[in-house]
């Protein structure tokens, strides 16, 4: 029984209650018996008589008396009634009080859940929305409702959630899947969506929909992906590399054993051993670079942050013997004037790397020079895009365009006969990466310079000096 | 058995020391075969396409087969293959891979890009020398070449 029924019922069953009713009665009836008591004794009705008269006031006395009687009886009854009521009026008040808070509780529970929820209709029309889903979606929850859920998923993944109805209405299994969903100011996020079928009120099939934002997840799926498809270049890359030089010397050996030694030709014995000694050192050097690159994702020292110039002069300073055996002009190119002052930036990062990323880029430089008779690396930071660039730019050979991403690639190298194994830009990309940034090479063709350039995370943008007031 | 004028035989192979291995053993088909050796990917699609150094067919002539490794410079063996079977003449050249990787996707990629055998290099002087014999005496001795 509702809280209000039973305070009817209690108002009904209350002997106040009738009791009104009955005292006016009994009051009225009273009157009635003395009116026609006296209407039988006097045989005529009172006019202009002293006893007569006397009797009549009487009566009105009497009668008086007993409305009085009626009235103080009727006004008990009244307050019991009033206090009844009262306090019938305060359980239904403190009954609508809980139904209140049992019904905040659990808009709470439903508005403010770590998910979103929805409702949406056979046809795919949002019916209702819990608070988070309208967050989720970035949208009031009133825009939400009557619209059709699709409107809020990318349009390459709605087959995808297509079929996740279908099997739910089919089925009538719970199903789960995830797309991507657009908020209504454009941003897109990851969600899964979890589903159940269910009647409504009038019987007609629903969806319960729970949608979960799963943006971090995917992010991290994302960059597992991207670190076994390395591991499995790396595998590869090494599995043939390394299988290489093995090759070599097991086959000259075999031909020391065979032939060479036995027959005493000692011009084709001394070819043999400079082909196994050849692949042992290169065997050797692979190896020790391996090491050096499985050390770059690891044993990352704190970052700290770092004035470009000094960075620069300090790896040019490394450098120098390379650079000045073949005679190359280096020059420093990391300001920009602007309104407000000459503009330069700050790298952060791990020091003793970001010193290996433009050694190797000024290493690799000036090995490619080429017979440039007036050979110059210039390096620093292109300021006058949206993000700073780095550069190192040499006038040596260059590069043909097309082959302008493989040599960033694990033991890759253009030309053969250049010394390394093809894995210092290999390494100077890794380290790039995981600073957040990423590197690429630009040359117009053979004879005509190279460009590396690279982006980095966390650079700021420092105005040097202010030189106008 | 051995007939005509030699055949030519397009090596690419980066590493020396494996040139010098199949050279060594194509030394008793002399007469038969002769190898032009190119050192990377992009130096055997010039030689095959008679572009730059290879342009006169007198020095690069035509080779009847071609000896492909598939990890080179600047242009790896996949993509030398994908050129070459796009070219209707070039096409009905055999290419035969000989590598180290034993890595199902080269081997699969290498076939669906039109390679008719796959060798991988033994780490042994007996098997590498009999394979590079079995080479030679197949498509030297036996094999019947489009014109």
């Amino acid at each position: 029984m509702t809280a209000r029924k039973k305070a009817k019922a209690k108002t009904s069953k209350a002997p106040g209650g009738a009791g009104i009713i009955g005292a006016r009665e009994n009051a009225v009836k009273a009157a009635g018996a003395q009116e026609a008591a006296e209407k039988h004794g006097a045989g005529f009705p009172i006019v202009g008589i002293g006893a007569s008269a006397g009797a009549h006031l009487a009566a009105l006395q009497r009668e008086l008396r007993a409305k009085e009687e009626y009235l103080r009886a009727a006004n008990e009854e009244l307050e019991t009634a009033k206090e009844e009521l009262q306090s019938v009026n305060e359980e239904l008040r403190a009954a609508q009080a809980e139904l209140d808070a049992a019904r905040a509780r659990y808009l709470d529970l439903y508005d403010l859940a770590p998910a979103g929820y929805f409702t949406v209709s056979e046809k795919g029309l949002i019916l209702e929305a819990n608070l988070t889903a309208a967050a989720l979606l970035g949208a009031a929850r009133g825009a939400l409702v009557k619209k059709l859920i699709t409107r809020f998923i990318f349009k390459e993944d709605q087959d995808i959630y297509y079929l996740h109805r279908k099997q739910l209405f089919e089925t009538g299994a719970p199903q789960t899947c995830e797309v991507r969903m657009v908020k209504k100011d454009g941003a897109s996020f990851w969600a899964r969506l979890e589903a159940a079928a269910a009647p409504d009120a009038g019987g007609a099939p629903v969806c319960r929909l729970v949608l979960c934002d799963i943006t971090g997840r995917k992010r991290v799926e994302e960059t597992l992906r991207e670190r076994n498809e390395e591991l499995s270049r790396f595998v590869y890359a090494v599995s043939h590399d390394l299988k290489s030089p093995l090759v070599t010397i097991k086959t000259f050996i075999g031909y020391l054993e065979e032939q060479d030694i036995p027959n005493r030709d000692s011009a084709a014995i001394a070819k043999d051993f400079s082909f196994i000694n050849t692949a042992a050192d290169k065997m050797s050097r692979l190896l020790d670079e391996l090491l050096a690159l499985s050390r770059v994702g690891r044993n990352l020292s704190a970052h700290v942050e770092m004035p470009l110039r000094a960075l620069l002069e300090e790896a040019l300073t490394l450098a120098a013997g390379r650079l000045s055996e073949r005679g190359i002009e280096t020059r420093i190119i990391d300001e920009m004037a602007t309104l407000f002052g000459v503009e330069t930036v700050a790298v952060s990062g791990d020091r003793q790397r970001m010193l290996e990323v433009f050694q190797n880029l000024f290493d690799n430089a000036a090995k490619f020079m080429g017979t440039q008779p007036n050979p110059v690396i210039e390096t620093g930071v292109d300021l006058s895009g949206t993000e700073p660039v780095f550069f190192v730019r040499d006038n040596g050979m260059g590069l043909d365009p097309r082959h302008a991403d493989k040599i960033f690639g694990l033991f890759e190298k253009l030309e053969h006969n250049t010394e390394g194994v093809g894995m210092g830009l290999a390494l100077t990309r890794k380290v790039i990466e995981t600073h957040g940034g990423r590197i690429w090479a630009e040359s117009e063709g053979p004879g005509r310079g190279t460009t590396f350039r690279f982006t980095l995370a966390n650079t700021k943008k420092v105005t040097a000096r202010v030189d106008r007031l | 058995m051995l007939k005509g004028k030699p055949v030519t035989i397009l090596l690419v192979e980066d590493d020396p020391a494996h040139a010098e291995i199949v050279r060594r053993n194509l030394k008793n088909f002399h007469a038969a075969a002769r190898i032009a050796h190119v050192e990377d990917g992009q130096a055997a699609l010039d030689y095959l396409f008679r572009r730059g150094a290879y342009a006169d067919p007198r020095t690069s002539p035509r080779p009847a087969v071609i000896l492909l490794d598939l990890r080179l410079p600047k242009v790896d063996g996949l993509e030398v293959l994908r050129h070459v079977k796009k070219d209707a003449e070039l096409a009905k050249i055999p290419a035969v891979v000989l590598t180290t990787s034993r890595a199902e996707s080269d081997v699969a990629d290498a076939y669906a890009r039109g390679a008719v055998s796959y060798l991988i290099k033994p780490a042994d002087f007996k098997n590498f020398s009999g394979l590079l014999e079995t080479f030679c005496a197949y498509w030297l001795a036996w094999n019947r070449f489009a014109a």
